[in-house]
């Protein structure tokens, strides 16, 4: 009886809280969808490299890198679907676009984050939504112009992570400037320190826009 | 010769007339709790009683187990068995976490439950007594002979003595003479001892074997252990490494 | 923010009402005995603090020796945000068996004699000094934390060379003091239920602590998300629940081989309290955890990870519980149950714990990786290139 007493104790003081928190308009964290985007469960692969236009760059062989778009861009945009990416045999520079495509229909791009010539793509991720962000669904491999260059403009995989949780304290301030109350809008979850997943792709044209520029052209 | 002391309790001899217990509690400087000494319980004033089963009187009171479960399990050594026989308890070295209580398989311990800086109180075969060479306060007391004191292997001797003289009597076996390997009180009665509140499921092993055994196996656990541990660190140490230096090799040759 | 303000005050009205009653309690116990707040009797001496406060406690602490073998000894790094979270917990949760022991012993103030007064017989000796020992070995796991929060680098460096012998030295101290608290209960084969009485009780309390542990370092995770905003590491727990369920399975094969190969399976069929209690501690401690742990996509799922790590916690519960009190309610016909002031006392120290623990986090580097040494480890691999 007194195990009986224990364990049922222990069950109503969780269900309590429960809804205590339902009375705040708060969710307990087993109960919030499994999308959503927040900040410590942001995952950066080792021995990876991060532009600051969120395109990672894995190391092939001595000028030629893997890149690909990271967990950030596809989390904060959801159903990122890429339609064109830059062409085979093609020398790009820093700053041109390298995909583009569209986020939950808006239109966006990303961008070159070195210069180099790329000798392969991954037609694979045409059309249809990115979900293995770091393996499968790379996007092209480049042979950049300038070892020296890479270190200059990308992270470490360790560095990169508390990078992008900076990124994530920026995203939500563009998101409170860009929607006068994001809450009405169901972009941030109800506990204000997450964000839904794909926020930023359900709002109009233009934000995705400005987010683009904001974020992907470094 | 052993120079083990013992009580023996006949309980077919046994009137109900209260003498021992009236005298335990006075040796024992007891408070008066109860004026009839067969509708009294075992309590931290009361180290024995006489139990009335439907006509038969039974005593109750400590064992004095050959291997007391209860010095076994003290974690400070409070409890001890003398070499008189008599298991006996130091109020000094107590930390009061009642384990004796808990293991004891005849449920003798009692505890000063109000007592702010209680002790553990049962039946001490009034050690002092028989270290004087005298015998116990109850026995001394006993006008019908019941509880009789002496040295163990002689009490031993003589119940079984009684037992192959008037089987009729007798249930056919001394209670004390195996149970968890044996008491210093030896109890004889003419019906089955579980019919007189005996605990009657007790292995014939002494208890402080079972968890002996256990006990027994911590020097292999922590010296394999150390080893297995040990062994995983370097070995998963090493496979992270050669890991780590593949994947630095297959970089420099690309 | 006046969201922010209300569950603090919901939470902080019902720990203040506990502290105070706890408090009350305690004033009688230390100068009443243990009369006038327990119902602990002659017949029934080893009550909730020892099956709850004790037991239980220990058991769910075992998350901190785990994750501890899993990150230093079996160096899968990827578990490391989880360990000091962990440590932290079961640190506390030590500090408060200890408490809970003062207030159960009748004599507290001699709790120092099992330091050297030795009986080496006794289990209970094993377990205090094996409870002792582990303390002191969390605290120097714990104390990176505190060093790198004042920047004590100097004594940093000298915890982190001798990191690996403590941290060994803590699993092989848990594994002794988690299975012995099985085998306190060995010396009692009369007294208690057959269903529970078994010479492997050591072994049923070590593995069973360890389905727990991770079961609890799951269910904590989870504590921290809803408490400090923070994340849930999913891939991270995902794994974790699979290992409980692996464990938990161990327990119920080796548990009803021993009924079967023992000839008490027939003791099941039996209708009474003890039948009901064991069925109900086998069904929410190994069936419902196995049967929702297993399945990964249940693993994934936030929702089903949670509850499967809260049925392994209750399941837990009533494991210790029952073997400590209703295996041994049948010889002892005590019918035992808790006092309020028991209880109250209980619920005081675990309150207490919780808010040590918030306060930690609020102070300390709790949610923080072990920076320094990974920051190390890369500079190594850049100047290799």
């Amino acid at each position: 009886m007194v195990a009986l007493f224990v364990a049922l104790t222990f069950i109503i003081f969780l269900v309590i809280d429960f809804f205590v928190l339902r009375s705040q308009k708060k969710v307990h964290p087993a109960f919030m969808p499994n999308s959503v985007f927040d900040k410590s469960s942001i995952y950066f692969p080792g021995k990876y490299l991060l532009s600051k236009g969120h395109i990672w760059l894995q190391a092939l062989k001595n000028d030629t890198y893997k890149l690909g778009l990271d967990e950030f861009v596809v989390r904060a945009m959801n159903n990122i679907v890429i339609n064109t990416i830059a062409e085979e045999g093609t020398k790009i520079k820093k700053g041109d676009v390298l995909f583009s495509g569209t986020a939950g229909g808006h239109p966006v791009a990303f961008y070159a984050p070195v210069g180099g010539t790329v000798s392969q793509i991954n037609t694979n991720i045409l059309n249809k939504n990115i979900e293995d962000i770091y393996n499968e669904d790379w996007g092209v491999i480049l042979q950049v112009e300038s070892q020296a260059k890479i270190q200059e403009i990308a992270f470490e995989a360790v560095k990169a992570k508390a990078w992008m949780q900076s990124e994530f304290k920026r995203l939500k301030d563009f998101l409170t400037i860009q929607t006068a109350e994001p809450e009405l809008a169901g972009l941030t979850m109800a506990d204000g320190g997450n964000i839904a997943e794909g926020a930023v792709s359900m709002l109009s044209d233009k934000v995705v826009a400005a987010f683009e520029n904001d974020f992907l052209k470094q | 010769m052993s120079t083990q002391k013992g009580l023996l309790f006949d309980s077919t001899m046994c009137v109900g007339c209260g003498e021992c217990y009236r005298a335990c509690k006075t040796t024992n400087k007891l408070p008066e709790t109860n004026s009839d000494p067969l509708k009294d319980h075992l309590s931290c004033s009361t180290y024995t009683v006489i139990e009335d089963h439907q006509g038969k009187y039974t005593r109750k009171l400590c064992m004095h187990c050959a291997e007391p479960t209860c010095a076994s399990v003290c974690p400070v050594g409070a409890l001890t068995k003398t070499s008189e026989g008599p298991v006996v308890y130091d109020e000094n070295k107590c930390i009061g976490c009642r384990y004796c209580m808990q293991a004891c398989p005849h449920s003798i311990p009692r505890y000063e439950w109000t007592s702010n800086n209680p002790r553990v109180r049962k039946c001490i075969m009034c050690h002092e007594r028989v270290k004087a060479g005298m015998q116990t306060a109850c026995a001394e007391a006993c006008p019908a002979g019941a509880t009789i004191f002496g040295n163990l292997d002689e009490l031993k001797a003589e119940a079984l003595k009684r037992i192959k003289e008037s089987p009729s009597t007798y249930y056919p076996h001394v209670y004390g003479m195996k149970e968890g390997g044996g008491t210093n009180v030896l109890v004889l009665a003419s019906t089955p001892f579980d019919q007189l509140g005996f605990v009657t499921n007790l292995p014939d092993e002494a208890l402080p074997n079972f968890t002996k055994r256990a006990l027994e196996k911590i020097p292999t656990v922590v010296s394999a252990g150390t080893v297995f541990l040990g062994g995983m660190y370097w070995l998963t140490k090493r496979k992270n490494e050669i890991a780590k230096e593949n994947a630095q090799a297959k970089e420099r040759k690309n | 923010m006046k969201a922010a303000f209300l569950r603090l005050t919901f939470w902080k009205v019902i720990a203040v009402a506990i502290i105070t009653f706890g408090l009350y309690s305690t004033f009688l116990r230390f100068t009443q005995g243990l009369a006038s707040v327990t119902n602990l009797s002659d017949s029934f001496p080893w009550g909730m603090w020892i099956g709850f406060d004790i037991l239980c406690g220990v058991c769910l602490a075992a998350g901190g020796f785990l994750i501890c073998a899993i990150t230093h000894i079996f160096n899968i790094e990827e578990f490391k945000p989880l360990t000091r979270s962990a440590i932290l917990t079961a640190f506390l949760g030590y500090v408060m068996v200890v408490f809970a022991l003062l207030f159960d012993l009748g004599r507290p103030l001699n709790i120092w004699h099992a330091l050297i007064m030795w009986n080496p017989h006794s289990v209970m000796f094993e377990v205090a000094w094996c409870v002792m020992l582990y303390s002191s070995v969390l605290f120097l796991e714990f104390s990176p934390v505190i060093l790198e929060r004042f920047q004590l680098t100097r004594l940093l460096k000298i915890v982190k060379r001798v990191s690996l012998p403590i941290m060994i030295l803590g699993v092989l101290l848990s594994t002794l003091h988690q299975s012995s608290l099985g085998s306190l209960f060995l010396i009692v084969p009369a007294k208690m239920h057959p269903l529970w009485y078994s010479p492997l009780l050591p072994v049923y309390f070590y593995l069973s602590a360890i389905g727990t542990g991770f079961g609890m370092i799951i269910f904590e995770s989870y504590l921290s998300a809803r408490s400090f905003n923070k994340g849930l590491e999913m891939p991270l727990l995902s794994r974790i629940g699979l290992f409980a369920a692996i464990f938990v399975a161990a327990v119920f094969v080796i548990r009803f081989s021993d009924l079967a190969l023992t000839g008490k399976l027939h003791y099941l069929l039996i209708p009474c309290q003890e039948t009901y209690m064991f069925a109900l501690e086998i069904v929410i401690g190994m069936i419902i955890p196995f049967a929702i742990l297993i399945q990964k996509r249940n693993r994934q799922s936030r929702k089903w990870l949670y509850f499967g790590s809260v049925s392994l916690i209750v399941g837990a519960l009533l494991n210790r519980l029952n073997v400590s009190i209703t295996a041994l309610n049948g010889f002892s016909k005590a019918n035992y149950f808790p006092s309020v002031n028991e209880i109250a006392i209980t619920m005081m120290l675990v309150v207490i714990g919780m808010i040590a623990f918030k306060y930690a986090v609020q102070y300390l580097p709790v949610f923080a990786e072990e920076e320094h040494t990974e920051v190390l480890d890369t500079n190594v691999v850049v100047e290799n290139e």
